[in-house]
């Protein structure tokens, strides 16, 4: 699995518990299957929720499913970033004023110090580009946390 | 024989119906003398707790109040104004595809658009944003989101009083290094407008995302004209508030709640969908904190409550 999203409540929290994100998602040693669920290995993007995330009780505002938005720009070839903000922002009722926080959590490669590719871009699951093929290339590998209005 | 089968699974069928419709009908709606209360939004996958609620102390607590009775002409996209938009908002080599309620609009250069065909929302997006931080004032980004304002004016909701809310951070980016530790964090911002009928706060959502130069990277707003026809009575909070008690959904589970407390109440009027005619409502949109057991069960969210006239 190359990336993964949780659509719930504050998983992707910026920082809980004296705690960043990363600390969380991102640390073996915290994590019995850390090892299977950090950026470096194979789980190269998590997608979610830094705030609570919301539910409509108003289907009938004509406002798809956050997954269904999700899926239909995936398969018009979004990124996932691009597919998550999207589908975030337009699944919400425009009369909702409450701001809502979606984030990301993914892998960065750089080579020195330029920024050459960012896991929530289009080439995450090219197993070419892996980040432990990088890191094995002599590639440093960061970690990039996102988050934005909804 | 056969109708005997047919009866059976009628049954069966008419049972589950009941059962689901009562499990959907149940968590949301609660009548109240003459009110009939409903959560228009709820925490994702939310809990269900039945309790005190305590009302903090500088909370103004509205009482029974007429208002306004507003109501809106919303304007139908069609192809030719999708187009119009890619002019406008200077999208580059668009894809555009149609969905059944909805355009979408995607720019070589990365600029989107999401323009729903009832005009309950127009959202622009430019994702490749050239991350620096946002060292403009906060004059400074106001004076470059008005002059947006008027460029995109004929977008823009008409019939009420625009007036600048906050500038908030938006797009958070951070890169952290090979020791976990912080390395740069960027973002850029928003600029939030409220809309008013008279003194009446109408729930029309207009917001411009600008980056450190000013640039226009993101810009959400309903194009609707806004009419008053009459007068709407409004209950009392108090009312809503002992309606909260007998059920509220939560973030976390019940167990791990030492206490919720409502921290702000605002009343605001809410377009309805278009199906009903273009007509507001009343909400209050409800602010809660919860305290939990351990700090991990702490959280603050907003709850909109309808059916309040």
């Amino acid at each position: 699995m190359e990336w993964i999203v949780l659509d719930s409540c504050q998983v992707l929290q910026y920082k809980a518990n004296n705690q960043y994100c990363w600390q969380r998602w991102d640390n073996p040693s915290t994590y019995p299957c850390g090892s299977a669920l950090t950026i470096h290995a194979g789980l190269h993007v998590m997608i979610g929720w830094h705030s609570v995330a919301v539910v409509y009780n108003c289907w009938n505002y004509g406002f798809e499913s956050r997954g269904g938005l999700f899926a239909d720009r995936i398969n018009d070839h979004y990124n996932v970033w691009g597919s998550w903000n999207r589908a975030t922002k337009q699944a919400k009722p425009w009369w909702d004023g409450t701001t809502y926080k979606a984030a990301i959590f993914y892998g960065k490669i750089y080579s020195g110090d330029t920024e050459i590719l960012r896991y929530s871009n289009e080439d995450f699951g090219n197993p070419w580009k892996d980040p432990v093929w990088y890191e094995d290339h002599g590639y440093t590998i960061k970690l990039g946390y996102s988050s934005w209005n909804v | 024989m056969r109708n005997e089968r047919i009866i059976f699974y009628g049954s069966i069928l008419t049972v589950l119906l009941v059962v689901v419709l009562i499990s959907v009908w149940i968590p949301t709606v609660n009548q109240n003398g003459n009110g009939k209360f409903e959560y228009l939004s709820y925490p994702q996958g939310a809990y269900h707790y039945a309790g005190s609620i305590a009302i903090g102390e500088h909370v103004n607590v509205p009482a029974k109040l007429k208002l306004p009775r507003l109501s809106f002409v919303n304007k139908y996209f069609d192809m030719s104004d999708v187009n119009q938009m890619i002019e406008d908002f200077e999208i580059k080599h668009p894809n555009i595809r149609e969905y059944p309620e909805y355009y979408d609009v995607c720019g070589e250069d990365g600029k989107s658009l999401a323009v729903y065909k009832n005009g309950y929302k127009i959202l622009f997006t430019a994702e490749k944003v050239e991350l620096k931080n946002v060292e403009l004032s906060k004059e400074q980004l106001i004076e470059f989101a008005n002059e947006y304002l008027s460029k995109y004016e004929k977008y823009l909701p008409k019939g009420v009083d625009i007036k600048l809310h906050d500038v908030l951070d938006d797009r958070m980016d951070v890169t952290v290094d090979e020791n976990g530790t912080i390395e740069e964090i960027y973002y850029t911002k928003d600029v939030i407008y409220d809309c008013y009928y008279e003194e009446t706060f109408v729930g029309l959502i207009l917001r411009i995302e600008l980056d450190h130069q000013g640039n226009m990277v993101g810009f959400e707003t309903m194009p609707v004209e806004v009419k008053k026809n009459g007068e709407i009575e409004v209950r009392a909070f108090e009312d809503v508030h002992e309606w909260m008690e007998s059920g509220l959904p939560v973030p976390v589970s019940p167990k791990l709640i030492k206490s919720v407390e409502i921290r702000d109440v605002k009343l605001v009027i809410l377009p309805q969908p278009a199906s009903s005619g273009g007509v507001f409502q009343p909400a209050y949109i409800v602010s809660i904190h919860i305290t939990g057991i351990e700090p991990a069960a702490n959280c603050d969210y907003i709850i909109d409550i309808g059916g309040i006239e």
